[in-house]
């Protein structure tokens, strides 16, 4: 992009200012620190001018949006013509109430319905009736223990007009989904629905010890992924993660790596089990986090687009330019928010925002002011929408496309950035790729490290936090109890031993045995799953057919894992 | 010299938000004390069997789902049981104020909400 004899100018010059203007400047001001480095740790200069760059082409490490490599972004017109759907997640109590909230939501516009479940549900796979439940039932979600539990929640809400978006990593649920379908007679490939069971996040981040060791619960992932693609084919049927990784405490390189490294095991596993690229790639979404760090959040969403289509086209052989599409979903950092002075919030979500905003995601979910002290208010829920709307509709910010594309700096930071977890990506291979990282108890220890070495910053005042390590002010924070009805748990009891009383369990054992002898004979696990769902068995009955002690033992080996702290 | 302090943290619950549990392990250790880390998802039944058994001083519990009045209740019980309702029981994480007054009364010593500073409660666990 540049002349060579213009950058040697360049460099003569610069090295003169250098000499004559900054040397002078900087022995009179000093800096205001020591150091300045990325969350990232990559050392940030002073100035940046196009030799920082001279190596940049044009076409090469940027195209045109819409065209390979994807840099600036995978739609051709960008925000200018469509922007995205804001929706609510909805999942609280027993399935009747959520349903009726979920209806609310449709009458009030929503065009697809988002369904989170319960800790004992989402993270832990046990039915409401389990002690290890009591006192957590509904509680931050809905709660699922039979196919009854999805009719009902679904009961007159048409899924073929909204889709479903289930937040779940345990596939049981998504199973009892296609069980309604299948009972309502809908044709499965009209399914357009998304489902989350990105499995490789369960162990690290979020700690769910509701599978088996990676590397033996993959290839029941394969056979659901196997089952979707060529039963469902309009279902998204991943949502691959890196969001989790950044949330526990990982920066912007490990977040990029650790995700596309999962997503790199998957293609290889699907590719390994006789499915073509085309079958899957082009239905995975992604989801990430936006951190603080302005300029690294903006260079990452850019890198990451850049780096997951280079690896599909040059690795795995990719010729439809629709399995090299990172279509991203971003949520503002949650653990960027402090409970102190919560309303500086406001400012946090709106600049991290801005920063997704300006790296061209595909869509964005603002967190609200009061989350580190409790779920949002309709007020605080609102303040992050309007943040977004002002953004969109104020500040003209997304009238062009990827605008800070060519900046010396972020053009910089993008190649950084794609180096580095390249780097990361070709060290995780080295291992066997993510599964063993995972075995290892590597992932684990990088993240120790990055939390450690994050936080042990703010303890010596070398990282600000405003309001938590700086600029304190008294004040009482007062955290709103989010109590739900303990009457609710009851209900959902008394619903689940209702659905055992009146279930046919002759039905439910041989359901039961078909998972098992499909799992012993290496045949698809899904179909005789769904049967054992419409059975009525439970999500923990299908959860021990599927695994048996397996899961228990390996929730052992997480447990004591999560039980070292790196010092 | 004053006997080091032992100190047993862990997390009931079905939640896993142990960054800030992990990060008062550190500072407790830095700060001299002897830490035994119990780690996320433990019963009542194995942290009190734990305490009794490491001979701990202090026990910290983290709480982040909502579950600190169903639990904390059955770890007093518990520790009642077994001889050991001596021991100093500080309770912090995601607690709403109104519920302060109750974890009092069954006996906690003392609870930190959002907004503690690290320095406050390694410093309470310490000295008492």
């Amino acid at each position: 992009m540049f002349d060579k004899d213009n950058i040697k100018s360049l460099k003569e010059k610069l090295k003169e200012w250098e000499e004559k203007r900054e040397r002078k400047a900087l022995e009179k001001l000093g800096e205001r620190q020591g150091l300045f480095e990325t969350h990232s740790q990559i050392p940030v200069k002073r100035l940046y001018t196009p030799k920082d760059i001279q190596d940049f082409d044009y076409e090469r490490d940027n195209g045109f949006p819409g065209d390979y490599p994807f840099t600036r972004g995978i739609y051709p017109v960008g925000y200018r013509s469509r922007t995205w759907q804001a929706r609510q997640v909805c999942g609280f109590a027993t399935p009747e109430e959520t349903n009726e909230r979920l209806k609310y939501l449709i009458e009030m516009g929503e065009t697809g319905v988002t369904v989170v479940f319960d800790l004992p549900t989402n993270n832990h796979a046990i039915d409401s009736d389990n002690p290890l439940a009591e006192g957590q039932v509904g509680m931050n979600g809905l709660p699922v223990d039979t196919l009854q539990d999805m009719e009902d929640a679904f009961d007159g809400i048409d899924i073929v007009k909204y889709p479903v978006t289930l937040i779940a990593r345990c596939p049981v649920m998504l199973f009892m989904l296609i069980a309604v379908a299948e009972k309502r007679g809908i044709d499965l490939s009209k399914l357009r629905g998304t489902s989350q069971l990105d499995f490789l996040t369960s162990y690290v981040a979020n700690k769910q010890a509701i599978f088996p060791a990676p590397k033996e619960a993959f290839r029941y992932f394969v056979d659901i992924i196997e089952y979707l693609a060529r039963n469902m084919p309009n279902w998204n049927p991943m949502a691959i993660g890196g969001y989790a990784h950044r949330d526990s405490g990982t920066d912007a390189v490990q977040e990029m790596a650790f995700m596309l490294s999962g997503a790199i095991s998957y293609t290889q596993a699907f590719l390994d089990r006789g499915l073509r690229l085309e079958e899957f790639a082009p239905k995975f979404t992604f989801f990430m986090g936006c951190h603080n760090n302005f300029f690294e959040e903006i260079a990452k969403f850019r890198a990451t687009r850049k780096l997951w289509a280079r690896i599909m086209k040059e690795r795995f052989g990719a010729k439809d330019p629709r399995a090299m599409l990172l279509r991203l979903h971003v949520q503002t950092d949650g653990n960027t928010l402090t409970a102190e002075q919560a309303l500086n919030n406001i400012a946090r979500v709106a600049i991290q925002s801005l920063a997704s905003l300006l790296g061209g995601v595909s869509s964005l979910h603002s967190d609200s002011y009061d989350e580190a002290i409790c779920i949002p208010t309709e007020e605080s829920a609102r303040i992050s929408l309007r943040t977004q709307q002002i953004l969109l509709e104020e500040t003209g910010v997304a009238d062009t496309i990827d605008p800070l594309a060519g900046s010396y700096y972020v053009e910089w930071l993008t190649k950084q950035l794609e180096e580095r977890a390249s780097k990361l990506i070709g060290e995780i291979d080295a291992m066997g790729g993510m599964p063993e990282a995972i075995e290892s108890g590597w992932l684990q220890r990088k993240m120790d490290d990055s939390v450690n070495r994050y936080w042990d910053a703010i303890r010596k005042g070398e990282r600000t936090v405003v309001g938590l390590n700086k600029y304190r002010i008294k004040e009482e924070i007062r955290v709103k109890a989010f109590k739900v009805d303990p009457s609710y748990e009851r209900k959902q009891l008394a619903r689940l031993k209702k659905v055992k009383a009146e279930r046919d369990n002759e039905k439910v054992k041989s359901g039961l045995s078909g998972i098992q002898d499909a799992v012993k004979k290496g045949e698809n696990i899904v179909p005789p799953s769904i049967e054992a769902v419409k059975a009525y068995a439970t999500l923990e009955e299908i959860m021990n057919a599927l695994f048996g002690d397996k899961v228990r033992a390996y929730r052992e080996v997480i447990r004591a894992r999560h039980r070292q702290i790196a010092v | 010299m004053e006997k080091r302090k032992r100190v047993l943290l862990a997390k009931p619950g079905l939640d896993a938000h142990d960054m800030g549990i992990k990060l008062i392990a550190r500072a407790l250790k830095d700060a001299g004390a002897e830490v035994v880390y119990g780690g996320i998802y433990v019963t009542p039944e194995e942290i009190t069997k734990t305490a009794v058994e490491e001979d701990v001083d202090v026990l910290g519990l983290s709480f982040h789902s909502s579950t600190h009045l169903v639990e904390a209740p059955k770890i007093m019980r518990l520790l009642k049981e077994k001889g050991r309702d001596d021991l100093t029981v500080v309770v912090g994480g995601c607690i709403p104020l109104e519920d302060v007054s109750d974890l009092k009364k069954m006996g906690v010593q003392e609870v930190f909400g959002s907004g503690s500073s690290l320095d406050d409660i390694v410093d309470f666990m310490i000295k008492g």
